[in-house]
């Protein structure tokens, strides 16, 4: 375990105020504090974590951050992705900058505290229940130290999507937040959503965040999750989503920023005939390191599930990709696909990549596929031959490997932003 | 599928075809160790100091390592000092100087695994067998043989007392002592096993064999075998395996070192069909095994070849270290678990020199509640321009009990590398059953057609003798199922 030291530091310094919380908030919190300081801040000796380290997360000290941040976010681009958005700057919730709280258009916003009273049953019975803080201890930090959650509740077909914009600003002293998302998609219900991570430049920050998705019989759900925090800034998040019968999840990540940024995600097909998609493109440069662990389980029959996660990597970037599909004893018919494409852009680039299958059900169709290399000579040559500049050439193969994915983004404003990031990114990484 | 659920349970009822005691004296030392076991060992085999301090080295470190637990298998604790460490054939005076004074209880057990010794030597130059009963060689046939190419093939005894020089220059160069918990044991007590040195441009004219055989009752086997091919030498080894059905796990630890020179080629092929237990699970051998070949020389190459298709656990990675520029590393592997049987196997290619190429082909086939786990590395290092890579594991499943399972750790360092990595899993599909039963093929011959069509692409690379016993191995490890 690494520096166990910090832990009384981070939590008192934030785990203040919860005398008004129900009893059964503050044992969850109790619990999750209790495993948290017993297992500690995970080390690289852990399979888990065995390519990346903490270390430098463990030896901050974090203290929240001072509160009128929001003034420096004025104009942001995020702020413009939908009409209807909950803005947290600095983990707190931003209500004049935020729009459309309540019921309205068959969904349901607001906080935990509001939940409470309105959607009572739906808090309890959600949160925390489908993290398992025992592997995840940044999930069991994050139930024990967070400040307020978004609950979503979407219980008819929204017409527009909702984003949940998360901005961190630079502070003195290194701040933390604990973002906690819940989202319940009702039977038939229908929803886009957009969960988002910005940084001002130079925030050093810690964002831990956690999201839990719970998809009921027929429902739809397309979430994009864009992580663009600062290049100091650290981040580890955790999303985990449960999929009924004849559901739908689709997730669209997209990993640019952040020195260092670790995502757990898990969706678990759980019920007959559910679908699940998880993509991601991930860019880095520099120094960054970015580390996507994810899990599909399926639990039922007849599940379909793809993912495709896509690299691109400069510098001396590094990648690490842990993804497993586990088909349980009883999920005949399961049909799931893997792939992991890496691009190498320069040398000092390092992927560390493991599909994994893990199968207990003997009718089914799983295949995973992972390949690393860089941009491919003929196509180059190809391009070049035709007049066109060898800058030119690699920014239009580089863009053709991450098109499939930017190309399926469902919000139109925010897959704009996205072309022109991702232009202005790939303008920046110098090929020899 | 009604037939294949009727053909499962034949063939979890079948009885391992191979189970027999031989009842013959071993020399054998009480169970437990300690520096006095690993001294006494070195001592009854009268080896000279360089080896004791190496085997007390391993022994020390061994105590301070604790046994993994990441492999996807498990089993009941093993009490390391419950197994006895050295058991040898009781000899009469000398050992034995040609077959014929060789125990005939033994040349028995050989005629009942079909490996008749005696015909073998008669049968001119085709396959020369380093037999090894329980943990002594009893016979090295072919010997003379080989001897007039300067070919050294014997048993690691021998070698040691013959050839200490190669001993020592390159025993533990590949697997060092320290590698792994079972290695390091092996290392301590290994004792015996087979070592062939084929000197520089020489050719080996035919296929080396070994079978090996586990047999005294609580007698961990501990085989240690080394294969150097100097430059430009090329070796083909053979090693096969069957053991007599017990009720007791029997832990089985060997190390396997390949050291290739420049421009010299080593192939290794297995075929393994140790006991694995019976149909609830009981009994069978534990099998962890550390094989690891270097390719130290240029344009050297190393293949490994496998069917795993018998011991209860497997633990094995058959590895290549590809250090020459343009060397090249190849695993081709079939791995078949039934009932309760449990096998993590897969391989490592770890690429350190330029323009060095590795390819991996793994089929698992899993049927009863068998458990198959593949579980590979391939690290492309900074220096390893051009490296290039193909992965390729594919899964079988016969039943619904059973799991197939694949673990590939990829790590890339060099952006001029080119690595592919695939692996699909799947049954049996009921179309292409219809499809041969359309055309007057029965059920079990199509399954049959199937599977032996699943791992044709393996059983290209084994040498012809093998080939055949491994597709008879096969065959018998799926009877009913496939006809």
């Amino acid at each position: 375990m690494e520096s166990t030291q910090q832990l009384p530091g981070l939590l008192t310094a934030f785990g203040g105020r919860r005398e008004e919380e129900p009893a059964w908030l503050r044992d969850l919190r109790q619990q999750a504090r209790d495993r948290f300081e017993s297992v500690g801040f995970p080390s690289s000796k852990l399979e888990e974590w065995k390519n990346t380290s903490v270390a430098a997360i463990a030896s901050t000290d974090y203290a929240p951050a001072p509160a009128g941040g929001s003034a420096a976010f004025a104009g942001h681009p995020a702020l413009d992705f939908c009409a209807r958005r909950l803005v947290f700057v600095d983990g707190r919730l931003d209500t004049e900058l935020s729009t459309g709280l309540g019921d309205r258009d068959g969904v349901w916003v607001g906080t935990l505290a509001q939940a409470r009273d309105q959607q009572a049953q739906l808090t309890e019975s959600l949160l925390a229940r489908r993290v398992a803080p025992e592997s995840q201890p940044f999930a069991a930090l994050n139930t024990a130290l967070f400040d307020d959650a978004t609950v979503i509740r979407a219980h008819g077909a929204a017409a527009e999507p909702i984003h949940v914009l998360h901005l961190a600003s630079r502070t003195e002293q290194p701040a933390a937040s604990f973002p906690r998302l819940l989202v319940q998609v009702d039977a038939q219900a229908e929803l886009k959503l957009v969960e988002s991570f910005f940084g001002a430049e130079g925030a050093e920050g810690l964002t831990c965040s956690v999201c839990e998705i719970d998809v009921a019989d027929n429902a739809g759900l397309e979430h994009v999750r864009l992580q663009f925090e600062s290049g100091n800034a650290h981040h580890v998040g955790n999303a985990h989503a449960t999929v009924a019968r004849s559901g739908r999840y689709a997730c669209h990540a997209f990993d640019f920023g952040a020195k260092l940024a670790r995502v757990d995600s898990t969706a678990k097909l759980n019920g007959e005939g559910s679908n699940c998609l998880l993509n991601c493109l991930y860019l880095v440069s520099d120094k960054q390191h970015v580390d996507n662990h994810t899990t599909l389980d399926h639990a039922m029959p007849h599940g379909d599930s793809r993912e495709v996660y896509k690299g691109i990597l400069a510098d001396n970037a590094r990648a690490v990709f842990n993804g497993r599909i586990r088909v349980q004893l009883d999920a005949q018919k399961t049909d799931a696909k893997q792939s992991n494409p890496n691009l190498l852009m320069t040398e000092g680039a390092l992927v560390h990549t493991r599909p994994q299958l893990e199968i207990y059900a003997d009718d089914v169709k799983c295949t995973h596929g992972a390949t690393i290399g860089e941009l491919d000579a003929e196509a180059m040559f190809y391009l070049q031959s035709r007049g066109i500049g060898s800058t030119e050439a690699r920014n239009m193969l580089v863009r053709g490997f991450a098109a499939e994915l930017l190309d399926q983004v469902p919000v139109e404003s925010v897959r704009q932003f996205l072309e022109e990031a991702f232009g202005r990114r790939l303008d920046a990484i110098r090929t020899a | 599928m009604k037939t294949e659920t009727q053909n499962l349970e034949e063939l979890a009822n079948r009885d391992y075809k191979y189970g027999f005691v031989t009842d013959i004296d071993a020399d054998s030392l009480p169970p437990g160790l300690d520096e006095d076991v690993v001294r006494a060992i070195s001592a009854k085999k009268n080896e000279p100091e360089f080896m004791l301090e190496w085997r007390l080295k391993a022994f020390r470190h061994w105590k301070t390592m604790t046994e993994p637990t990441w492999a996807f298998v498990k089993y009941p604790e093993i009490d390391y000092q419950a197994i006895s460490y050295y058991s040898a054939p009781k000899k009469a005076g000398e050992g034995p100087k040609s077959l014929d004074e060789v125990d005939p209880e033994l040349l028995k057990t050989y005629e009942k695994l079909g490996i008749p010794l005696k015909e073998q030597e008669i049968l001119a130059g085709v396959v020369a067998v380093d037999a090894v009963f329980d943990s002594v060689s009893v016979a090295t046939t072919f010997k003379d043989k080989l001897h007039d190419l300067g070919i050294v093939f014997c048993s690691f005894s021998e070698a040691v007392q013959n050839h200490p020089e190669l001993v020592e220059k390159y025993l533990g160069t590949v697997v060092p002592h320290t590698d792994n918990f079972f290695a390091a044991l092996n290392s301590a007590v290994f004792s015996d096993g087979s070592f062939v040195y084929v000197p520089k441009g020489v050719r080996c004219p035919m296929e080396l064999s070994t079978y090996f055989r586990i047999n005294a009752a609580n007698t961990g086997q501990f085989e240690r075998t080394l294969i150097v091919a100097d430059e430009g030498a090329s070796v083909s080894y053979l090693e096969g395996c069957t053991a007599p059905m017990r009720d007791e796990n029997q832990l089985h630890a060997a190390v396997v070192e390949l050291v290739a020179l420049d421009n010299a080629k080593i192939k290794y092929s297995t075929v393994q069909n140790w006991y694995p237990g019976d149909k609830d699970g009981k009994g069978g051998i534990y099998n962890f095994v550390t094989k690891r070949g270097k390719c130290a020389g240029v344009n050297s190459k190393i293949s490994w070849t496998q069917v795993e298709t018998g011991s209860a656990i497997t633990w094995k990675y058959p590895s290549c270290i590809l250090q020459g520029d343009n060397s090249i590393g190849e695993f081709y592997s079939v791995a078949l678990t039934n009932n309760k049987q449990q096998a993590d196997t897969g391989t490592k290619m770890i690429h350190i020199g330029k323009n060095t190429r590795s390819t991996i082909v793994s089929k698992g086939i899993s049927a009863g509640e068998g458990q198959n786990t593949y579980r590979g590395q391939v690290k492309i290092l900074k220096g390893a321009d051009n490296a290039r890579n193909y992965s390729q594991c594919d899964s079988m499943l016969l039943g619904d009990r059973c799991g197939a399972h694949t673990f590939p750790y990829i790590d890339v360092q060099n952006p001029s590398a080119t690595m592919e990595h695939e692996a699909s899993t799947a049954k049996i599909g009921e179309d292409q059953i219809f499809y041969c039963q359309q055309r007057g093929i029965s059920a079990e011959d199509a399954v049959s057609m199937i599977v032996n069509g699943f791992c044709k692409e393996v059983f290209r690379e084994l040498p012809m003798e093998f080939a055949v016993e491994a597709q008879k191995l096969l065959g018998i490890s799926l009877e009913g199922s496939v006809g």
